[in-house]
């Protein structure tokens, strides 16, 4: 995660952005539809956080060598799944929350989307 | 005894609109599209342009604090900012502020390294950034409702 995984060929390099662009637009497309889905809390917001980190954990455990697909790793994880995740739609709905007045269900938004997608990721990699 | 036809109703008016109203949500997902793309390929290269001149978790932490801070405040001024109309809105909000931020980022750098702490208080500064930016975009709404009355 803490490496780089830009292509040293400038050819090769805006390729890759452009494939990351690709991918982290399609996941927009899936994440905006996916969001609208809420009720006592964001659901639709929980899951494409969850989503993101499962799909993440799923490639570092089939391709735990990083190093030989790293611009692949680049698309999927930092496209895809950084594309399908995101925090201001969980910053949106904590807000809202806020202003109506329901510390609870805020509270409960943040610790959901945070450890929620941590716990997946962390049984997907330890279960392979 | 004759066969009745049935009645021949012009609909094209109705299927007209109907096509229209689909092309108008195709074209809102459009926006949805190119903002995504533009916001997923921004964070790639801002989060490159950290890492490969000061490499190391602090700089990868500085990195989703500016990409999370920046996505949150602007979602909070597309809300309701009188420039962002809804293209526009689609666009920059839950386009591009949606695709820039990341939350996957931020459960790996809790998986992989020891600096927990810093994530909460990610969430808390993104609280008031998003806050800053509802309130500005609220502010300019009044302004020009003042202008026009």
């Amino acid at each position: 995660m803490i490496q780089s995984t830009l292509p040293s060929d400038p050819i090769f390099a805006i390729a890759v952005v452009l494939g990351i662009g690709i991918m982290g637009g399609i996941a927009s497309v899936v994440r905006v539809s996916i969001t609208s889905w809420r009720g006592f809390l964001p659901w639709g917001t929980m899951t494409v956080n969850t989503v993101a980190a499962v799909a993440i954990g799923f490639w570092f455990a089939f391709f735990p060598n990083e190093s030989t697909v790293g611009w692949v790793t680049a698309i999927i994880a930092l496209g895809f799944a950084g594309g399908l995740s995101t925090f201001s739609t969980l910053m949106s709905d904590m807000v809202f929350y806020f202003q109506r007045g329901r510390m609870m269900q805020m509270i409960f938004s943040a610790a959901g989307n945070i450890f929620i997608p941590l716990t997946g990721l962390l049984v997907i990699t330890a279960s392979f | 005894m004759p066969i009745r036809q049935p009645p021949v109703v012009d609909n094209s008016i109705q299927t007209a609109g109907y096509f229209m109203a689909r092309l108008v949500k195709m074209g809102r997902y459009g926006y949805i599209f190119l903002g995504g793309a533009l916001g997923a390929m921004a964070r790639y290269m801002l989060n490159e342009l950290a890492i490969i001149n000061f490499p190391g978790e602090t700089t990868q932490l500085i990195s989703l604090f500016v990409i999370n801070l920046f996505g949150a405040y602007l979602l909070g001024l597309t809300v309701r900012h009188p420039y962002f109309t809804s293209g526009c809105k689609n666009l920059w909000g839950a386009g591009f502020a949606g695709g820039f931020t990341t939350m996957s980022g931020v459960t790996v750098f809790m998986a992989v390294t020891d600096l927990d702490q810093w994530i909460w208080g990610m969430l808390i500064a993104g609280f008031i950034t998003f806050s800053i930016g509802f309130r500005q975009g609220r502010l300019a709404e009044r302004k020009q409702e003042n202008q026009l009355a």
